[in-house]
């Protein structure tokens, strides 16, 4: 039997668009009790994150939200066969039950907020040589001078940035369901966050962003959307902060 | 395309890309797709920049995308 992409789960009677998904392939739904998944035909070996299907992804899932709910799966979700695909429904049914009834026509806006004044690349190189050697130092201590100068370089970047976020969320949240904040600072990025909203909020958000984004000239912050809720799912892998809710840091995935 | 639209446009795709790679409804079964062990927000904004760009040539743009920038 062939492989199939899934991009969404459904309430069972949505209409299906006229749309073709990855590969060219044609979309159909494969049912499952008050569910079902939006899926098209795959060659798995083909299924390779490229600009082109990342869009693809995306214009399916969201021309399935044209007419229904829809929970976006995460790209690259690729089951053996239509029965694979009603086992995997079975197993999140209720999950995903809830998820559909919680998020229905809710959307998610991306914010990215860049410093205003990045440093110039090469900026731990600019470390206050305060911290560098003193007389006598030998190699060993010279060095471990240097790596705490750049530790407290690099603290002091993401307190900065916590602050720019606890700034910023004050302003947004009150127009929001919820928001998620990231905060792993370069030189070029301060923090990053997605808000889900109702929506009827689209406006009041939006004017909460231009009063948030006048209050803090020292930050570039950029709104995107509106999206898929994809981050506000609750059907994911255990990781530990799948379930992050405000302002956190987070380690990344490597 | 002056820079802050071309800034904006990078952190669309880069928004993009972070969602459906990162986020949305994990199934159960195989996620066969193979994704170089990097985390996407670090891959540098001007190679997104270069995608995105690629994605508008090919025409595979989706109108909510294309007009999805919300900054100046």
């Amino acid at each position: 039997m062939a492989a199939r992409y899934v991009y969404a789960i459904l309430p069972r009677d949505a209409a299906l668009p006229t749309v073709t998904g990855l590969q060219s392939g044609p979309l159909s739904f494969v049912p499952h009790r008050d569910l079902c998944a939006a899926t098209s035909i795959i060659d798995p070996a083909d299924v390779r994150l490229t600009p082109e299907n990342a869009v693809r992804h995306e214009a399916v899932v969201e021309a399935l939200r044209q007419s229904s709910p829809a929970l976006p799966v995460r790209f690259g979700t690729v089951l053996p066969d239509e029965p694979a695909v009603i086992r995997a429904l079975s197993e999140h049914y209720a999950a995903l039950l809830a998820d559909l009834t919680r998020l229905t026509d809710t959307v998610e806006y991306g914010l990215t907020v860049l410093w205003e004044q990045p440093t110039p690349d090469g900026e731990a190189e600019q470390i206050p040589t305060n911290e560098a050697a003193a007389e006598g130092d030998g190699p060993g201590t010279r060095y471990l001078r240097a790596r705490l100068a750049a530790h407290r370089h690099d603290t002091g970047r993401r307190e900065r940035a916590a602050e720019a976020a606890q700034a910023l969320d004050a302003q947004l949240r009150p127009a929001a369901l919820d928001g998620r904040w990231t905060i792993q600072p370069t030189t070029r990025l301060a923090a990053r966050a997605a808000y889900l909203l109702q929506p009827s909020s689209i406006e009041a958000f939006q004017q909460a962003f231009e009063g948030a984004r006048a209050a803090c000239p020292s930050l570039r912050p950029i709104l995107s959307g509106p999206w898929p809720p994809y981050t506000f799912v609750t059907v994911r892998e255990g990781s530990a902060d799948s379930n992050l809710s405000g302002i956190e840091g987070r380690e990344s995935r490597r | 395309m002056n820079d802050s639209v071309a800034e904006s446009r990078e952190v669309t795709l880069l928004d993009l890309l972070d969602r459906i790679v990162d986020h949305g409804v994990v199934l159960a079964g195989d996620v066969t797709i193979s994704v170089a062990d990097v985390d996407l927000i670090y891959l540098g904004l001007r190679l997104i920049l270069t995608s995105f760009e690629r994605a508008e040539e090919l025409g595979v743009m989706p109108p909510m995308l294309r007009d999805r920038e919300s900054s100046p």
